[in-house]
């Protein structure tokens, strides 16, 4: 009786779900197929237009190099963390990634453009100072790689924070048993760090590119309409800058998130292969 | 050694990289031509559209907290316990917000909630909620690392054993143990709240001030005042996350 009674408790949060997640979302799926006369694939023929094809080619290059550039950099930090053994060096600097990479969005994006805007601190310091005028130079904050910096400004500290687990497991006698052998450092990375790093590599890079192709703020903040972007082209639509349509935003959405599906799919089964190998480890240590 | 040196390097790397914007945005909100100047804060402070939208994301994030509190904590707590199958069905939907980007809920909220009986769009009704869903993983991871460490079953065993009901159990004993969890969790979903942008655009059309509405309409128009803003925002994000871990940590070396 008492089982049953603790069940409920479960009906606010599954109501919730579905009422402010699941309805909406397949609403959505519904709109996009709704054509003049019954369903239609009307939407998603319109999706195919050139622009929508640069946006998503846009979009996912910028995700993939956001990415790549993100993991193998934040793993030679975390790499680097574990290897210097400071206790508060290492809770500093993941309280201080888990800000930049979870909550500081806009600030974030606000911060790049007084920096290295046109008119930003940094921007004006080296032409005053060296004499040398970025701008002209070709960078800009409103472009590819002007996104691509800002960016790597929350996919770096996310890589860091995905990836120290892993890195952590990494014994300091492995290495040194390695090298006690003979072994130059390439065999020790190949045979020993990356079969125990690589599954993490895989589910960090999967979730940086989903989250880097669902930014919204920074790019919208940073660039606009400049940079043709899949969420800033959503965005519009329900903004209305043109003209409201709603449709077709559903259509882009969908795609979107069949994008970020398989991406968290990978994500999730690369997961799972590193959950496999952590308690194989702790197996063995047992 | 080699090696020690290349770390080092690395790592001095990072910080720099990560330190320049946010040391840029300091200076860019304090300089004038050179000169060290407060006005862009002290005139931020006085400003009525400041204050208003500064105490409207702090109403609806506790507002967001709240609703958070209330509708996770009991079946997180009862799944842990008693429904470990309930627990991962939860936990498994907790993840919706990775695959629905705040863009895509923006665009799904307008469309669903602009018909009666909810007919919310445009109203800042919807947000505690929308961002509610964004904390939840936060939010239940944080419960549940609480409820690993404060072995839950043995104390809910006992208080029964002792004859108390399952509501005392959980009100007397475990909400108690519980409250660290809820702590974090609660400053997780906050700083969310007082950050988020994206959903309150689209589905306000920017005609609520929020916190982040009005910093991004300010930092357009006056740059200078808007560069304090998101100083100040920037400020509100580290110290809640650093509050956060502060509060797990001590508790996972103190607690029971």
């Amino acid at each position: 009786m008492r089982m049953r009674a603790g069940v409920l408790l479960f009906i606010p949060i599954l109501l919730f779900i579905l009422i402010f997640a699941i309805i909406p979302a397949v609403g959505v799926i519904a709109v996009s197929f709704a054509g003049v006369h019954g369903p239609s694939l009307s939407m998603y023929r319109q999706t195919f237009a050139q622009q929508y094809l640069n946006a998503f080619e846009m979009t996912a290059s910028l995700s993939l190099y956001g990415s790549l550039i993100a993991v193998v950099w934040g793993f030679a930090i975390t790499w680097s963390l574990w290897r210097v053994q400071v206790p508060w060096l290492q809770k500093m600097l993941m309280a201080v990634s888990s800000t930049m990479a979870n909550f500081a969005g806009l600030p974030l994006a606000v911060a790049f453009m007084a920096t290295l805007g046109t008119s930003g601190i940094l921007t004006v310091a080296i032409n005053e100072l060296f004499g040398v005028n970025l701008t002209a130079l070709g960078w800009n904050i409103a472009s590819f790689s002007g996104l691509l910096v800002a960016y790597l400004s929350f996919l770096t500290p996310l890589a860091v924070i995905l990836l120290l687990p892993a890195v952590s497991s990494l014994q300091q006698e492995w290495e040194e048993a390695v090298f006690t052998l003979g072994a130059p450092l390439a065999t020790y990375l190949r045979r020993i760090v990356l079969p125990i790093v690589f599954p993490s590599l895989v589910s960090t890079l999967a979730l940086l590119f989903a989250n880097a192709f669902s930014t919204y703020v920074t790019a919208y903040e940073l660039a606009g309409s400049s940079v043709n972007l899949v969420p800033i082209l959503i965005g519009y639509m329900v903004n209305g800058n043109v003209s409201m349509n709603l449709g077709l935003g559903d259509a882009l959405a969908i795609e979107e998130m069949v994008v970020l599906g398989v991406a968290v799919l990978l994500y999730l089964i690369a997961q799972r292969r590193s959950l496999v190998g952590g308690t194989g480890r702790r197996a063995r240590a047992a | 050694m080699l090696h020690k040196w290349v770390t080092r390097l690395i790592l001095t790397l990072f910080i720099v990289t990560a330190a320049v914007p946010v040391v840029g945005l300091v200076i860019f909100s304090i300089d004038n031509e050179g000169l060290v100047q407060w006005q862009s804060y002290t005139s931020l402070i006085a400003d009525p559209t400041f204050q208003q939208s500064l105490v409207r994301s702090l109403e609806i994030s506790l507002l967001s907290v709240a609703l958070t509190i209330l509708m996770i904590t009991p079946p997180v707590w009862y799944g842990f316990l008693y429904s470990p199958r309930m627990l991962r069905l939860v936990e498994a939907l907790s993840f919706i917000p990775f695959v629905l980007p705040a863009v895509v809920l923006g665009l799904a909220y307008v469309q669903f909630f602009s018909n009666p009986p909810l007919d919310l769009a445009g109203t800042p009704t919807l947000l505690p909620f929308a961002f509610s869903l964004f904390g939840m993983p936060y939010y239940i991871q944080s419960v549940l690392n609480r409820l690993r460490l404060m072995e839950a079953r043995q104390f809910h065993e006992a208080a029964q054993s002792l004859g108390s009901s399952a509501a005392a159990s959980f009100w007397k004993v475990q909400f108690p143990l519980l409250l660290p969890g809820v702590l974090v969790g609660s400053v997780l979903v906050f700083s969310i709240g007082m950050g988020e942008f994206t959903i309150t655009q689209l589905t306000t059309g920017g005609s609520f001030m929020t916190l982040p509405i009005y910093l991004q309409v300010n930092f357009t128009n006056n740059p200078l005042s808007g560069a304090a803003m998101a100083v100040i925002a920037m400020l509100i994000a580290i110290i809640g996350v650093f509050a956060a871990l502060g509060t797990f940590s001590r508790k996972r070396n103190g607690g029971p």
